[in-house]
């Protein structure tokens, strides 16, 4: 599908359904780096992301420091030496371009998103040898990214398809690398 | 099911497996210009609201975040089809450097109408 063709709220809502996705990526890495505060504000600043979709956010004051914070935790990949800095710095991106969206709605970066979280995928999957065709989390992904856009393109209210968005994109806490913390 | 354990258990490996090596796909670059673009988008929508000076300072920023992203979205774009595992991705990819060069051309339109503005 041409995501050009989809409006701001769709591409916001494919890119945050794409973001909530790879959080268990972010939160691995936090893990891994004691960075648990900064993962609490990220997953605080991307429920306020849903609640902009469903059309609850009050304000759009506090999205412009929202945007500062996010900066702040955005790892550098200059100053880790393990790959999992990437996948982390995947999903902070997204976010980043989640929030910053809201402010101006002349940014519509799904395209690029989506491109960014193939080619991770890819790239994951090219280091463990395993073909495109043979994984199935290259599949899950393909389907994820198509019941997101069948729930976008419907003709139903704002509010119903976050309601179904959410617990789509949680995937039962699985990542689009597979990561998956809270078992 | 996914074997979300075997996988954490490969990204922690991974510690070691990039401690000596210059990693460095075309993912990387493709995130980095975003990131980027995002701060761009950020200086240039902050800009009206600063001081003379502290806007001369705004398009210092921007100028040394142009020159960091221009080398990185010419080698982005110039990636061959050959580096991609099938053509559905390197269509996807040209999709997205499409967007990336029509927003990228954007910003620097709106950079030079600041800089003209400064002048």
């Amino acid at each position: 599908m041409d995501l050009s063709t989809l409006n701001h709220w769709q591409q916001l809502a494919l890119c945050t359904a794409l973001c909530e996705r790879s959080m268990p990526n972010f939160q691995l890495f936090c893990e891994i780096e004691q960075k648990e505060d900064d993962f609490k504000q990220s997953r605080k600043i991307l429920n306020k992301v849903w609640e902009f979709l469903r059309g609850q956010l009050s304000s759009l004051k506090n999205m412009e420091n929202q945007l500062e914070t996010i900066e702040a935790i955005i790892p550098n990949p200059e100053e880790y030496e393990h790959f999992g800095v990437y996948p982390a710095m995947d999903t902070m991106v997204n976010l980043q371009s989640c929030v910053q969206s809201i402010l101006d709605s002349s940014i519509l970066d799904a395209q690029n998103i989506q491109t960014m979280v193939q080619e991770r995928l890819s790239e994951v999957l090219e280091m463990q040898e395993i073909p495109q065709e043979e994984s199935e989390l290259w599949q899950r992904q393909l389907e994820f990214e198509q019941s997101i856009l069948d729930i976008i393109c419907t003709q139903n209210s704002h509010a119903n398809m976050i309601k179904e968005l959410i617990p789509l994109s949680r995937d039962e806490g699985v990542s689009q690398l597979g990561i998956c913390l809270d078992d | 099911m996914i074997r979300c354990l075997g996988l954490i258990g490969f990204f922690v490996c991974c510690f070691n497996v990039f401690a000596d090596d210059d990693h460095s796909g075309h993912s990387d670059d493709l995130l980095l210009i975003l990131k980027d673009k995002i701060a761009l988008q950020k200086m240039m929508d902050g800009h009206k609201q600063l001081n003379r000076e502290q806007q001369a300072k705004n398009l210092e920023q921007q100028k040394r975040l142009f020159s960091r992203l221009m080398p990185r979205l010419q080698s982005y774009v110039a990636i061959p089809e050959n580096h991609y595992p099938n053509l559905e991705m390197y269509h996807e990819s040209l999709k997205s450097r499409g967007a990336l060069l029509a927003d990228i051309t954007r910003l620097v339109s709106r950079y030079q109408t600041l800089h003209l503005a400064a002048e």
